[in-house]
């Protein structure tokens, strides 16, 4: 290993063929919505293990159906997950055995209309998640940055957030690819207005084209949300410090597989929160800051999520549910919180562990 | 009680409740674990409708998402409603809680912002519920009318029995709630596609016929928007397996839900739906829950849901019996269904079973629980509607 | 139930219709009568809700069950051929450029 004394290590979960995770979590996924509730019941039995209940998996078609697909099967691939317990209906569109044939991860798979009943299926399930859990006694080791994959989401485009937060991140950003680690930036909506600016940002030909046909198509789209109007006002000089000093060296679609070995990326969500972090998880990340002027406290079910604003008076009013009041510290601090988080620390977000896990729709509901 | 009435609550609207429960509402998904938690801690009458909508919904999406956060407080089955929030959605809560309190219940309002954090707002919540369940506590049971009842008609997980059994004994029990002066509402358009000229033919008169076609024609082409064929996702795959080949097929066993009496109205997903009405549609995508949820946003007290395959969600606000018309589904789901109509395929009379079905609604409206309800079945999701729909076909009407 | 049922083996729900349903698991050669003049032999074990063809159909002939046109034949079925998403599709549901 030719990795510099001078950057720390984080104590995580090693993985055979994945980065470390942070968190080691059994999974319990739902295929569709009608064993959503059966999976939170089965996740509420088995110690360590968590529920993502969703909406969706079924009557959806074509690139819909594609991305709630892949965004489930990349999520149980994040690295903070250890095996996958996956719960069907059995009729779905995204029926539940054909999504655990391709999950990579230690993972089973059950069934209500295959078991027979809501109670039975319980049962089976649990006795999967245990199975699962069996003779691992999990403990965390020291891992380098390099390992880590952050997730960063700014989910407004309040001066506050523009001002105080983006600085940091860029800050963030830059020691953290210099100690071999990698970010994933979400939240595309506050570059639409400034699509030609941002995509001179990029490294590379090829990422510049997927990020400019990216924005287009949130242009394209034709719904201006309340980010993009607050960022229109605002410069690229502003919105372009989030991305520290380095090009961006990655564009990925929603639900994909961030593969860049180190530098930032960017992945294609909404500034939405709930449904950006799942973006950013699928992605691979294993950590989320979200920048949140209004103090939004949600976590993800799957990474723990730094709640940051750079608004004094949230920072005030919600102080119990914001990690980092970015008025008050510096990059340095921020860059510890990281660090310590990643190594096992809890967020408010994890003690208060309102977590809900919502996946971008791209398609109506047939 | 005679055997045309029951036991239900009567509201200051002068609707009928078959349910008295208090309705934590969520403005956001972002308020939606919290006001999940809040019933979770709560007791069994406090129910919660979480979903995923976001903050900041696109305007078309976001008037769908407020009439049916408004109608979820309206529904009879609600006795006071609590709405929660972040405090910074598009949608203005205190605005929001004047349209529900139009209804004359309870309606009380509460911000994880004005709480000052999340464990201000668990405290806070709580003190709302405990003073909505004192009020709601309050509510008892007289006799009411079946004319009262707004059934739900839902079909999920079909298979070739749906069509030859379930679906036909529930068309029974609709002309029989009709005829009582009930309101029977199928919905799930996708499922007239090759259908709809029986319905067409029905209709009370050209301007919902007319409405109807539209409708139809809107569902059909928001396939084009994903650039795929709609055949992709129906039948689905567990349709197929169960015999379903086509479209047209699966449409034509749904719409015998709707049984034989005139199409009265038309109505938007999440839109009020009249009492006394007869039979009537609501426009909802396929999509199970989310049609439920569109039709007990709507004032429906009750569905009834057939399922071939065994399907076994419910609803939060609105009981929901399941009908099998599939034989082998009726033996070995038979914790989770309430009627066994695969008698039908055995040569038993569809209109034996369909008044047998009647009566079982009048029961379950009289308190009697369902499969769904004795396993906490509450699956609850709001139709979004996505900006590449708002962009190329407009909102919808 | 509304239609004929043959045997207590099937059901044809109106006269029109050119496919029956298996209301039991129905073995191949099976013979069933349906009218006094046509009988129909399974040319294939036919599943419990699963159609199978009261006479022949060449491609693009409509399909019908319940009086009504379910979709169209994309090959060749005989009389007592299984029929499904093999042999038939929808003829509604098309993206627009196939749309009749």
């Amino acid at each position: 290993m030719s990795r510099s004394r001078t950057h720390p290590t984080i104590a995580g979960f090693p993985r055979e063929t994945r980065r470390a995770g942070i968190r080691d979590h059994l999974l319990i996924m739902p295929s569709v919505i009608c064993s959503a509730l059966v999976s939170e019941a089965i996740a509420d039995a088995v110690p360590g293990a968590i529920a993502v209940p969703h909406d969706h998996g079924c009557a959806q078609i074509g690139g819909d159906k594609d991305q709630t697909r892949r965004t489930l099967l990349h999520v149980a691939a994040n690295p903070n997950v250890a095996g996958v317990v996956l719960v069907g209906l059995g009729c779905e569109t995204l029926n539940s055995e054909e999504l655990a044939a391709d999950v990579d991860v230690p993972v089973r798979q059950t069934s209500i209309q295959g078991t027979g009943s809501t109670d039975a299926t319980i049962a089976a399930g649990i006795e999967a998640a245990e199975e699962l859990s069996a003779g691992s006694a999990p403990s965390r080791s020291a891992v380098g940055i390099e390992e880590l994959t952050v997730g960063i989401v700014a989910s407004d485009a309040a001066s506050t957030t523009v001002n105080h937060v983006y600085p940091m991140l860029g800050g963030l950003v830059d020691r953290l690819v210099a100690a071999g680690g990698r970010v994933v930036v979400g939240g595309l909506d506050p570059f639409v207005p400034h699509r030609s600016a941002i995509v001179d940002l990029v490294g590379d030909t090829a990422t510049a084209t997927e990020l400019d046909a990216m924005l287009e198509a949130r242009t394209t789209n034709g719904i201006p949300t309340r980010v993009h109007r607050d960022a229109a006002d605002l410069s690229l000089a502003d919105l372009g410090t989030m991305f520290g000093n380095k090009p961006i060296a990655g564009a990925y679609t929603y639900g994909s597989i961030a593969c860049h070995d180190t530098g930032v990326a960017v992945v294609d969500t909404s500034a939405a929160f709930e449904e950006a972090a799942t973006g950013l998880v699928a992605a691979g990340a294993q950590l989320i800051v979200h920048a949140t002027a209004a103090g939004i406290p949600t976590g993800h079910p799957v990474a723990p999520v730094i709640s940051m604003t750079g608004d004094a008076s949230t920072a005030a009013a919600m102080g119990e549910d914001v990690d980092v009041d970015a008025t008050a510290t510096d990059e340095a601090t921020l860059y510890d919180r990281v660090i310590r988080v990643a190594s096992g620390e809890a967020t408010a977000a994890e003690r208060h562990g309102l977590s809900p896990f919502a996946i971008t729709r791209t398609g109506p509901s047939l | 009680m005679s055997e045309s009435t029951f036991d239900g609550y009567h509201r200051p609207d002068g609707r009928i409740g078959i349910r008295n429960y208090v309705a934590v509402v969520p403005m956001s998904a972002t308020a939606s674990p919290i006001a999940k938690r809040l019933a979770a801690d709560a007791e069994h009458m406090v129910r919660a409708t979480p979903h995923q909508l976001p903050l900041h919904p696109p305007t078309p999406a976001r008037e769908q998402l407020e009439r049916v956060l408004v109608g979820i407080a309206h529904n009879p089955n609600v006795a006071g409603t609590l709405f929660v929030g972040l405090g910074t959605e598009s949608t203005a809560i205190e605005e929001l809680a004047d349209r529900a309190a139009r209804a004359g219940k309870p309606v009380e309002t509460m911000t994880i912002h004005d709480a000052g954090g999340v464990s201000g707002a668990i405290e806070s919540g709580s003190d709302h519920i405990v003073s909505l369940v004192d009020d709601a506590r309050d509510a008892t049971r007289s006799p009411a009318s079946m004319e009262s009842l707004i059934v739900g008609l839902e079909c999920g997980g079909s298979d070739a029995t749906s069509g030859l059994a379930s679906n036909p004994v529930v068309g029974r029990a609709c002309d029989r709630l009709v005829a009582a002066g009930g309101t029977g509402v199928i919905s799930e358009t996708p499922e007239f596609i090759g259908a709809e000229h029986i319905l067409a033919d029905r209709c009370a008169d050209d301007a919902v016929r007319d409405r109807l076609l539209a409708c139809v024609d809107r569902r059909e082409r928001m396939a084009d928007l994903m650039g795929v064929d709609f055949r992709g996702a129906q039948p689905s795959p567990g349709n197929q397996e169960g015999g379903l080949t086509t479209i047209e097929e699966k449409s034509l066993g749904a719409i015998a839900k709707g049984g034989t009496t005139p199409l009265q109205d038309v109505i938007a997903y999440g839109k009020s739906l009249p009492v006394g009405g007869g039979f009537v549609v609501m426009d909802t995508p396929g999509y199970d829950v989310e049609s439920v949820s569109g039709k007990v946003a709507g004032g429906a007290q009750l569905v009834i849901f057939t399922t071939g395959r065994g399907s076994t969600t419910g609803n939060p606000i609105a009981p929901v019996i399941k009908v099998t018309g599939n034989p082998e589904t009726a033996a070995r789901m038979a914790d989770n269904m309430d009627v066994d109509a695969s008698g039908v395929v055995a040569g038993e009379r569809i209109d034996d079973i369909g008044d047998d079905l009647f009566e079982t609604i009048r029961a379950v409206a009289d308190g009697q629980p369902t499969a769904a309800e004795r396993f906490g079945m509450a699956e609850f999701a709001i139709n979004d509607i996505p900006p590449n729909e708002i962009a190329s076909m407009g909102a919808p009407e | 139930m509304k239609g004929t049922t043959l045997e207590d083996a099937a059901i044809v729900m109106t006269p029109e219709d050119t496919v029956g349903t298996a209301i039991t698991d129905l073995v191949a050669d099976r013979t069933l009568t349906l009218r006094d003049d046509h009988a129909v032999t399974l040319t294939e074990p036919i599943q419990f809700g699963h159609k199978f063809a009261l006479v022949g159909h060449e491609p693009d002939d409509e399909v019908v069950k319940y009086g009504a046109v379910i979709g169209r034949a994309t090959t060749t079925i005989r009389p007592g051929d299984w029929v499904h998403t093999h042999n038939v599709e929808s003829i509604r549901g098309q993206p627009a450029e196939d749309r009749p």
